[in-house]
C-alpha cells in the first residue's frame, strides 16, 4: 500500500498497490459483489477495475463515473484531453476539452486476441474527427488490427489517450490496421502541422519532455 | 433495415434434383470386423458439426454425407479463392462461393435425406444451442482462435471434438480426438506452448492454399502450409475413420489421443492428449434442461425456476439465442433513448426518433450479448415475448462457474 504522501508519486507500475480512495473503493466493492462468470474471469476483472480506478486516482485528468462487472467489464470514463471534432465537414476543426468513453472489456478478451476496435466507444464529444474513429453513432476507436489476449485495461486507456490527442497517429488509408474514417485520414495528412494536439503525458505528475 | 449477419439455414435440394433424389445413399454393404451387421446404420441417427469447411473439413463433410449421416451442420465464414483450387475439391466456377454453403449443397446432393444446415459466419457468432444436438464436432480451421472457441464449446457441451490438420512441408497429418467425456481431458488450448501463444496473439492464419497466390504471406499471416491435395485428403480420411471408431466404438478407444501420419515414411504414431492444469479455458460442463412450453411465453425467472428448481441467483447471466439486450439507442439527439428490451442480433435500427427524425440504432456500449440479472432488474420477471423475443430457441444461464443450457421441450420427443 502506498501512503498518501509518499515520494516519489505513484506510477503506472504501482497501480495494483494503490489504496483506492473512498468513492472508488466503494465503487470497486459494489462492482465485485455483482461480478458474474467463472472464477478466473471474476478475479481478473476485479483486478482490472482496481487498476482502472487507481489510474484515475493518480492521473489528475481521469474520472470513472460508472463501472459494472456483472457481465464482463464496462465502465464510463471521462478523460480531460483535447479531442478533435468536425461538426461541419466544411467548417473549422473544433477541439473539445474532454472525452467521455465507454470502455468494454469482454470476458473473451482475457484469453483471445481481439480486434482493435473492440474496447472503446467514444460517447462524447461527437462527431470526433480522427482516422481511427468511425463516424457511426457508436464512434468506435480502433487501436490497431489486433490487440493481444489479456491486454491490461490501463494499457488500453493509455493507448486511447495517445490516439485521441494524436500523439500516436495512423493516417494511411491503405493500411488495414486502424483507419475507420478515410476522409479524416486525408484531412489530417493535409494538416500534419496540427499534430499532436498536446504533448502532455497522461500522468499529470510526469515531467513533460516536450521541446 | 437490417445488417447481414450470417444466418443458419437448412439447405434444400432444387426441385429437379428432388425428383431424382432417392433418399439416403445405401449404407456401405459390409460387415465391420467385430461389429454386428448393420452397425453403420447407426450413422443415420448422428448429427455432426463441422467447423472449417476448407480442404480438410469440406472433404470430411462430403465423406460423412456419402455414408448417409443423419445431419450435418457446416460452419465457415470464408469463400473460395483461386488459390483454393490446388487443394480443395472444387471446380474453377466455385471460386467466390461461400465454403459452408457450397459444401452443404454438395452434401445434400450426395445424400438428400441428410439434414444439412450451413452457417457462413464465424463460429463465435453461432448460437451455442445450434451445436447442442450434435453427436460430435469436427474442426479443421486455419486460425488458432477458432480452435480455442470450438474446443471451449465442445467442452461446455461435452461433445467429442475431432481436430484434423496438416503440415504441408513435412507431409504430416495430425488427427486429435478430444473425448470431453467428464471434463478431465485435454482441450486444444491445453496443448499450446509459447510458439502457439505467439501465433495466437498475431492471429496467424494457417492456410492450406497452394500456388503462387499463396507464396508470399501477408502481414499477420503465417507462411502458407502449401499442402498437397493428397495430404489434405489423407487428413480428411483419417479424421473420418477416427470419428467412426469413436462414435461406433470400433477397435481400441481413440478418445484423448493424437494420431500422426508422415507421408515421407508412411509411419503412424499415436500419443495421448493430456490436460494442462494451467489451461485458461473453462473446463466446466454445462447442464442441459428443458422447459415445457415455448420459452418466449415465460419470463427468465420462470424459465430458470422450472429448469433448475431454484430461483435465479443475483450473479446470474443470461444469453438468449439470436438476441442482444439493448439498454439505450442513439440517434441525432444529444441524449440516448432508453430501449431496455431484447433485439434480434444484427438489427441495425430501432425506428425513427420522433424528435430528431434520425434512425435510432442500438448503442454498442449499452448492448449485451450476455446480460446479468443486475442489469435486467425487474425485467427478469416479465415474459420474454413482452421484452421483444418472438421465439427463443435457447437460454444460456451462467451462475459463477456453473451453467445450464435451457431449451423448450420438443413437442414430439421422438422426432429427430
Amino acid at each position: 500500500m502506498i501512503p498518501a504522501h509518499s515520494t516519489p508519486a505513484p506510477t503506472l507500475d504501482d497501480l495494483r498497490q494503490i489504496q483506492l480512495s473512498g468513492i472508488y473503493m466503494t465503487m470497486w466493492e459494489l462492482a465485485q459483489k455483482e461480478c458474474g462468470g467463472p472464477a478466473a474471469c471474476r478475479q481478473r476483472f476485479a483486478g482490472e477495475l482496481h487498476d482502472l480506478l487507481g489510474l484515475a486516482q493518480i492521473s489528475g485528468r481521469m474520472i470513472v463515473h460508472w463501472a459494472d462487472l456483472s457481465a464482463g467489464l464496462r465502465a464510463k470514463v471521462e478523460i480531460e484531453m483535447p479531442v478533435p471534432c468536425m461538426p461541419d465537414p466544411a467548417g473549422p476543426l473544433r477541439v473539445a476539452p474532454r472525452a467521455l468513453l465507454g470502455v468494454i472489456y469482454p470476458p473473451e478478451a482475457i484469453f483471445m486476441p481481439q480486434p482493435g476496435y473492440a474496447f472503446i466507444r467514444i460517447l462524447s464529444p461527437r462527431p470526433v474527427w480522427l482516422s481511427t474513429v468511425s463516424v457511426d453513432p457508436n464512434q468506435p476507436l480502433c487501436l490497431g488490427a489486433q490487440l493481444p489476449a489479456g491486454i491490461p485495461l490501463s494499457e488500453i486507456v493509455l493507448m486511447t489517450y495517445g490516439a485521441l490527442t494524436l500523439q500516436t497517429v495512423q493516417l494511411d488509408r491503405l493500411d488495414p490496421a486502424g483507419v475507420l474514417n478515410a476522409a479524416a485520414a486525408d484531412w489530417w495528412q493535409r494538416n500534419v502541422h496540427r499534430i499532436p494536439l498536446t504533448r502532455e503525458p497522461f500522468l499529470r505528475s510526469e515531467p513533460n519532455h516536450a521541446t | 433495415m437490417k445488417t447481414n449477419p450470417a444466418r443458419l439455414e437448412e439447405v434444400a435440394l432444387p426441385r429437379r434434383a428432388q425428383q431424382r433424389a432417392s433418399g439416403h445413399p445405401p449404407p456401405p454393404a459390409m460387415a465391420l470386423l467385430g461389429c454386428a451387421a448393420g452397425a453403420l446404420d447407426g450413422l443415420r441417427a448422428l448429427l455432426i458439426a463441422v467447423i472449417g469447411c476448407g480442404s480438410i473439413g469440406g472433404r470430411i463433410a462430403v465423406l460423412l454425407a456419402r455414408m448417409g449421416l443423419g445431419g450435418l451442420l457446416l460452419v465457415d465464414p470464408k469463400s473460395y479463392k483461386p488459390a483454393s483450387l490446388p487443394t480443395h475439391e472444387i471446380d474453377p466456377e466455385d471460386v467466390g462461393k461461400s465454403k459452408a454453403q457450397a459444401v452443404a449443397r454438395r452434401c445434400k446432393a450426395v445424400s438428400p435425406a441428410t439434414r444439412v444446415a450451413a452457417f457462413p459466419g464465424p463460429v463465435e457468432a453461432l448460437d451455442l444451442a445450434a451445436m447442442a444436438d450434435a453427436s460430435a464436432v469436427v474442426m479443421a480451421p486455419d486460425l488458432l482462435s477458432v480452435e480455442i472457441e470450438a474446443g471451449q464449446r465442445s467442452l461446455w457441451l461435452s461433445k467429442p471434438l475431432i481436430h484434423a490438420s496438416v503440415h504441408g512441408p513435412t507431409l504430416t497429418v495430425q488427427v486429435r480426438l478430444f473425448g470431453n467425456a467428464g471434463g478431465a481431458g485435454a482441450c486444444p488450448r491445453c496443448l499450446y506452448g509459447r510458439a502457439e501463444l505467439d501465433l495466437l496473439a498475431r492471429q496467424a492464419r494457417f492456410s492450406c492454399e497452394g500456388g503462387p497466390a499463396a507464396a508470399a504471406p501477408r502481414p499477420h499471416e503465417a507462411p502458407a502450409t502449401n499442402s498437397l491435395g493428397a495430404i489434405c485428403s489423407m487428413a480428411a480420411s483419417l479424421g473420418v475413420l477416427q470419428i467412426l471408431r469413436h462414435l461406433l466404438g470400433l477397435g481400441e478407444p481413440v478418445a484423448d489421443t493424437m494420431l500422426e501420419y508422415c507421408g515421407f515414411t508412411h509411419r503412424t504414431v499415436i500419443s495421448p492428449l493430456e490436460r494442462n492444469p494451467k489451461c485458461p479455458s473453462d473446463h466446466t460442463r454445462l447442464g442441459q434442461a428443458a422447459v415445457s412450453e415455448p420459452l418466449a411465453g415465460r419470463s427468465l425467472a420462470e424459465a430458470v425456476q422450472q429448469a433448475t428448481g431454484v430461483p435465479a441467483p443475483p450473479d446470474a447471466q443470461f444469453e438468449i439465442a439470436g438476441h442482444d439486450w439493448v439498454e439505450f439507442a442513439g440517434c441525432g439527439c444529444e441524449r440516448p433513448a432508453p430501449v431496455r428490451r431484447f433485439i434480434a442480433r444484427g438489427r441495425a435500427d430501432l425506428g425513427q426518433c420522433p424528435r430528431c427524425g434520425a434512425m435510432r440504432v442500438p448503442l454498442q456500449f449499452h448492448t449485451y450479448r450476455a446480460v446479468s440479472a443486475a442489469i435486467l432488474g425487474a425485467a427478469i420477471g416479465r415474459p420474454l415475448r413482452r421484452l421483444g423475443v418472438r421465439r427463443a430457441v435457447s437460454i444460456l444461464l451462467r451462475t459463477g462457474d456453473a451453467g445450464t443450457l435451457i431449451r423448450p421441450q420438443p413437442a414430439n420427443p421422438s422426432s429427430p
